[in-house]
């Protein structure tokens, strides 16, 4: 993934600068809302954990704790810390409910009911897996994240990474295979 | 390679190839004996990337977010340049608590929240600090409200006009400040009218210039300028710092200003006019009242010489503050202001130093007996960054009177290598292996930076003995895996002697059977960085032999370590891989919490 943010952008944010700030607002807050939310699975909560990161953001900026290296693993590593602490605070939402925001990129309704089924099924067998299975789904197929990347906000070695991407992919396959094999069974 | 290394190898390549446009049967084609395995999970990574932009956020979430966003970003801001921590600081955590509240409470959605919070800002906060004056509690405020209503305003003309009616405020607040006798620090910026040795005047604002006054830059009248001063409750307005913002016209020095034998001078009242009148103009007949609000006294300018016929003043310019007897029509040509010496101070890097000067940055600055080189932080030689003050003289030409190095240069020195376990990390030094790397802007940081992580370090060895690091790359701690048995020798709260090797003792050690000096026990460790041996498990083996008070030696072998790959079954979440338990504060960059637990 490309930070599309270039230097300047980045040293007027460290000084509060309006414009800068808005920007990367606008750039970042869609994904960091996406990130949030497949890990999650409650939209609402996802929005004002979404705000909650840009303000660690300032107050990271304001204590020195500022990115050194990669300014969106930095974000997305603060994104982490946060859905980290909703963990703690209530514990693993497992439900995904069904939401209305899921957005249909298909013309043909018949095949939109159907995608969308699937993607139901993904999004409650990602939400089955453990936490660090979920996140690296996320992370590398979801939002497009190198292995250096996802490595830096897990706080993993790469080496680490691939291994848990293999064990991550073979998880969800089994829990959509079992998926599909119960809604065989209920249509029977 | 282990077989199922070498799956997670070629899974990892075919997800690369995906990622570049490769279709599953390209990538499958170059591992025809792993297809079985590679083919289901490169199929569900595929299902899996559908989800991609399946999601979007509520326009009116992202929208909320964004103005509580810039809003606690300008607060901060401000907070920032004045250096108040006290009141700014309330301030904030209070709107982050009152947003956050607002933001969870049932019933009330985020954006009502924020749009709530925002006219609390905009609206009510603001109606109560119109008035307050720098130094009142709820001047920050105020501030605060400019720079929403800034990040708010659409398009650059609305921006621009916004920042010319608050520069104006900030005057009108200076002359407030006077009128109540207030003694505090103001900041405005506006347009130089007025330069006489220790008197100038800045947009109908009296300062007075004192020595240890810093003034940046070619300051001309016309030119625009930020000031930083404080007011005193006889009135006077003490320049502690003032910045030339632009130059009006190129060259500089081309800014014409009446002299002494101008009888006229029309200077603008509008402070939000950048540029000064360029021309001479025509005279009025009478000293013009002004609409300026302006308290300062007409100031007389010297002896006119009348020439001829005065004309009608012109309407436009507005022409203040000035009186003549007998005003000539005659356009003179504009003297340019003589120079005179200023204090000004910049930084750069030193680019060549010679005896009687150095290039500092782009600025030339002599140096005579009198200039100071202070190097506590780095040698005077090329490459280093240096702060100057100087003297900006008469002739345009800069002496140094201080030079400051603040920073080593980067370019000398000897490169070293080593790798090291981290030991303290700052803001510009880090420790590692106990040796002290200074960390510059260009040092390149890889991975995930942690007290207790092993850092590769590639750095310059300055001629002071300092390390500047270049590039370091952080690691986590390799742990190895050993495993071994012994006779227990003593037993410690922390720490057991088995076969004369110390084995630490922590909350997670696993013990199981009662454990006796003599007896012989089975031991499962990590060896952490540092060589300490930290026990994971201690089996007690059955007692072949009573226990006695005198330590039995064995002729156990010491342990051998035996490193374990970073992965175990793939049936488990990775026990022996040493990032799946992290330290607390393993990030120190991102935020106050680390790991999820699973």
């Amino acid at each position: 993934m490309s930070t599309g943010v270039g230097k300047p952008l980045l040293e007027r944010a460290q000084d509060y600068d309006p414009a800068a700030l808005a920007e990367i607002y606008d750039q970042y807050a869609p994904r960091i809302y996406n990130y949030i939310y497949y890990r999650i699975g409650d939209s609402g909560l996802a929005e004002d954990l979404t705000a909650n990161v840009f303000l660690n953001m300032l107050e990271a900026i304001q204590a020195n704790r500022s990115w050194r290296t990669s300014f969106s693993g930095w974000l997305y590593r603060i994104a982490h810390n946060v859905v980290v602490d909703q963990f703690r605070r209530r514990g693993k939402m497992r439900e995904l409910p069904l939401d209305e925001r899921l957005v249909s990129l298909e013309d043909d309704p018949a095949k939109s009911a159907e995608l969308t089924l699937e993607v139901e099924w993904l999004k409650r067998a990602i939400g089955d897996l453990t936490a660090d299975q979920a996140e690296v789904i996320i992370l590398k197929f979801i939002e497009g994240l190198t292995n250096a990347q996802v490595a830096g906000i897990m706080g993993k070695t790469e080496g680490a990474v691939k291994s848990l991407q293999y064990r991550a992919l073979a998880s969800l396959r089994k829990k959509l295979e079992s998926e599909e094999q119960s809604v065989k069974e209920e249509r029977h | 390679m282990s077989r199922k290394r070498g799956i997670e190898s070629a899974l990892d390549k075919c997800l690369f190839h995906l990622q570049e446009g490769d279709s599953i049967e390209e990538c499958l084609a170059r591992y025809p004996k792993l297809v079985q395995e590679l083919e289901p999970l490169l199929r569900v990574a595929v299902q899996a990337q559908q989800l991609r932009g399946r999601v979007s956020a509520p326009k009116e979430a992202l929208a909320a977010g964004r103005a509580s966003f810039l809003n606690q970003a300008a607060i901060l801001r401000d907070e920032r340049e004045r250096s108040r921590t006290g009141t700014l600081s309330r301030l904030r955590d209070g709107l982050r608590v009152a947003w956050a509240g607002l933001a969870r409470r049932r019933g009330l959605t985020t954006i009502a929240a924020s749009v709530l919070l925002l006219f609390g800002l905009l609206g009510g906060g603001t109606i109560a600090s119109a008035n307050s004056l720098p130094g009142d509690p709820l001047y920050p405020l105020k501030r605060a409200s400019e720079q929403v209503q800034l990040a708010l305003a659409f398009g650059s003309e609305t921006k621009a006009e916004l920042r010319d009616s608050f520069d104006k405020r900030r005057i009108e607040e200076v002359h407030s400040i006077l009128e109540v006798r207030r003694e505090t620090r103001v900041r405005f910026k506006g347009t130089v009218l007025r330069i006489a040795d220790d008197q100038w005047a800045v947009s109908g604002v009296d300062l007075v210039m004192e020595t240890d006054t810093t003034v940046e830059g070619n300051p001309l009248i016309g030119r625009e300028v930020h000031v930083e001063a404080v007011t005193r409750s006889d009135g006077r307005v003490i320049a502690r710092y003032v910045r030339v913002i632009t130059p009006v016209t190129p060259p500089a020095t081309a800014t014409p200003v009446p002299t002494a034998t101008a009888t006229v001078t029309a200077e603008p009242t509008n402070t939000e006019q950048t540029a000064p009148a360029l021309a001479p103009v025509t005279p009025t007949s009478e000293p013009t009242a002004t609409q300026s609000s302006s308290k300062r006294k007409p100031k007389r300018t010297a002896t006119p010489k009348p020439t001829s016929t005065p004309q009608e003043p012109t309407p436009s310019l507005e022409p203040t503050e000035v009186e003549t007897a007998t005003p000539t029509p005659t356009l003179m040509e504009p003297t340019p202001e003589p120079p005179r010496d200023v204090k000004v101070k910049f930084e750069g890097l030193i680019r060549e130093i010679t005896s009687a000067s150095w290039l500092i940055g782009d600025h030339s600055v002599q140096t005579d007996a009198s200039t100071q080189v202070l190097e506590e932080k780095g040698t005077a030689e090329v490459g280093a960054w240096a702060r100057v003050k100087a003297i900006r003289r008469q002739d345009g030409s800069l002496l140094a009177l201080q030079i400051i190095i603040e920073r080593a240069s980067e370019t000398h020195g000897e490169p070293v290598e080593f790798r090291g376990v981290i030991d303290h990390i700052g803001d510009t030094e880090w420790t590692v292996e106990g040796q002290s790397i200074r960390i510059i802007d260009s040092t390149v940081i890889e991975g995930t930076p942690e007290i207790g992580h092993v850092a590769e370090v590639k750095a310059l060895r300055l001629s002071d003995g300092s390390l500047t690091a270049k590039h370091i790359s952080v690691k986590p701690p390799e742990l190895q895996e050993v495993e071994f048995e012994g006779v227990i020798e003593s037993i410690g709260d922390s720490i057991w002697v088995v076969d004369g090797h110390s084995v630490h003792i922590d909350g997670e050690t696993a013990i199981q059977g009662n454990a006796w000096v003599g007896l012989s026990v089975e031991i499962r460790a990590v060896v952490l960085p540092d060589g300490t041996i930290l026990a994971r498990h201690i089996r007690v083996k059955s007692p072949t032999i009573e226990p006695s008070a005198t330590p039995i030696p064995t002729t156990t072998p010491p342990p051998t370590p035996t490193p374990e790959p970073p992965t175990a079954t793939p049936t488990q979440e990775n026990p022996t891989e040493p990032t799946a338990t992290p330290s607390p504060g393993q990030d120190q960059q991102a935020g106050p919490t680390v790991e999820a637990a699973n």
